[in-house]
């Protein structure tokens, strides 16, 4: 009798079904940012898009899961961490890889984002990163200013909807900027690019608050940008190692 | 036909400078489409979107014209209506290319969808298309119901930025959809698709009335389209044969006289 118990125990803890994303909570209250960024777009901003970002990733993965029609190797992908998901789209039929490539992205760059925002500074000048961060983006930028100079202009420039990244370059192993269209992510072009620092461009991230001024968005998001947490992702970063 | 464009536009870059857009005002007053979009809304997207977009292709087309590598024929090019630019744009540099199919195709994307617009009916149903329009809609679609389904699901579906557009084919007459992202039309993909109606699903184009809710927008849309104007948009699509897009090229040629430099040509 024990023995089927047990057994009944082990079979049940062994099924696994598809990967199933939770929605994270602000770290901080959604009045938090203001004035920077108002309590009511942080609502919308997470319990809306982010909401759904989530439930439509969700809800392919599950999709996929069940397909009588796609091969099992496949299916195996859905059971993996989104980020891993991620870097796997190409292999993925297109009525999957491509809901997934927008509402799994969509999910990451959010769940990031949200990680990375703190209380506005009262200026934009005292908030600063420090340490082995500051070092790096010196070296790769010159100077911190010439860094905020340049993420600026890009975040500025960039037409439609998009991110600016800032993130360790998988062949370079040195911090790069870029932006990708959309929900692209760094990791959907190499799994070891390393994000660091992003910025949300969409225009739902800003319009109830700065309407058409994107500019004047960009120019406050550095009062908000936690520089302690970024500090951290980037020394957990994975270090490659000089003998590979 | 791209010789034809070099001639004429050889002609003309002789004797004017690149083309300077401004800024077409509303047909109505800023508040006369609400409640579907609000006054606030129509001053954003008119007066600070649709300016936006007309002091970037200007810039654009001025450096384009200033720039000494600029071929005779590129100037030239600057000087056309910002449609004929747009329908030609591969034959631009790369560099400008870009650059005019966001701004060039942002200022007239918006022209378009202002001009398409009116007060809004009470109700989604009571607002159709009536006559010729009407029989192409059913003839490419089946019925003015399904037309309305698939536009409405189309734009749900469109990811990021973009627009979806209903527009004729002038060689086939025949009505087709399709999206763009950004601010892509159909004449840059074709010079002689016309556009009749386009939806704006940008989320400036909502976020002020609908916040996320894009389908409640475009459930709205419904009530705000200019039929009519569509109509006559529709009429004089199709009444222009391929013959006259490119006797307008001629005719242009002939009225401005043509350049001593040139007469060798």
């Amino acid at each position: 009798m024990l023995a089927a118990i047990v057994l009944a125990v082990i079979a049940i803890g062994c099924v696994h079904s598809q990967t199933e994303l939770t929605l994270p909570p602000l770290p901080y209250d959604y009045k938090a940012y203001e004035p920077v960024l108002s309590e009511k777009i942080m609502r919308l901003h997470h319990d809306k898009h982010f909401f759904t970002y989530m439930n439509k990733t969700n809800a392919a993965l599950k999709a996929m899961f069940v397909d009588t029609k796609m091969d099992g190797k496949l299916k195996e992908i859905a059971k993996l961490p989104i980020e891993d998901i991620l870097t796997q789209l190409q292999v993925l039929p297109d009525q999957y890889h491509l809901a997934l490539r927008h509402n799994g992205g969509g999910y990451l760059n959010h769940r990031f984002f949200f990680s990375i925002l703190k209380a506005p500074t009262a200026t934009v000048a005292e908030n600063k990163p420090t340490g082995d961060l500051l070092a790096a983006i010196e070296k790769s930028f010159g100077t911190f200013e010439k860094f905020h100079e340049l993420f600026s202009a890009a975040s500025v420039n960039l037409f439609g909807s998009g991110w600016v990244w800032l993130y360790v370059d998988a062949r370079t192993n040195q911090l790069v900027l870029n932006f990708t269209a959309n929900q692209d992510h760094p990791i959907m072009f190499d799994k070891n690019n390393y994000v660091v620092m992003g910025i949300d461009l969409w225009e739902h991230s800003y319009y109830p608050v700065y309407e058409n001024r994107r500019a004047e968005y960009v120019d406050n998001f550095w009062r908000i940008v936690d520089w302690n947490v970024v500090g951290k992702i980037f020394t957990e970063r994975p270090i490659k190692r000089s003998d590979l | 036909m791209f010789v034809r464009i070099c001639f004429l536009a050889v002609i003309i870059s002789c004797i004017q400078a690149q083309i300077e857009l401004t800024l077409p005002p509303l047909p109505y007053a800023y508040d006369a489409i609400e409640p579907v979009l609000s006054e606030h809304l129509m001053q954003l997207h008119h007066d600070k979107h649709l300016q936006t977009y007309t002091t970037g292709a200007n810039k654009l087309l001025k450096r384009m014209y200033d720039d000494e590598n600029s071929s005779n024929e590129l100037k030239g090019l600057t000087n056309q209506s910002i449609e004929f630019i747009l329908s030609h744009i591969q034959y631009l540099p790369e560099i400008y290319q870009v650059g005019l199919k966001q701004y060039g195709g942002g200022y007239l994307n918006h022209k378009l969808f202002f001009s398409t617009l009116q007060k809004p009916t009470a109700t989604a149903d009571e607002n159709k298309p009536t006559g010729p329009l009407l029989k192409a809609i059913e003839k490419a679609f089946d019925s003015f119901d399904k037309f309305k389904q698939i536009f409405t699901d189309v734009s749900l579906e469109v990811f990021g930025s973009g627009w979806v557009w209903l527009y004729i084919d002038a060689y086939t007459k025949e009505l087709n959809y399709s999206f763009a992202s950004n601010q892509e039309n159909p004449i840059m993909f074709n010079k002689n698709h016309i556009t009749l109606l386009g939806i704006d699903l940008w989320e400036h184009a909502y976020y002020p009335v609908y916040e996320n809710r894009r389908s409640e927008y475009v459930d709205n849309f419904w009530r705000i389209i200019n039929w009519p104007f569509v109509s006559q948009l529709y009429t004089e699509g199709v009444a222009k044969q391929t013959d006259d897009i490119d006797k307008e090229t001629d005719g242009i040629v002939k009225h401005t006289g043509g350049c001593p430099m040139h007469a060798g040509i």
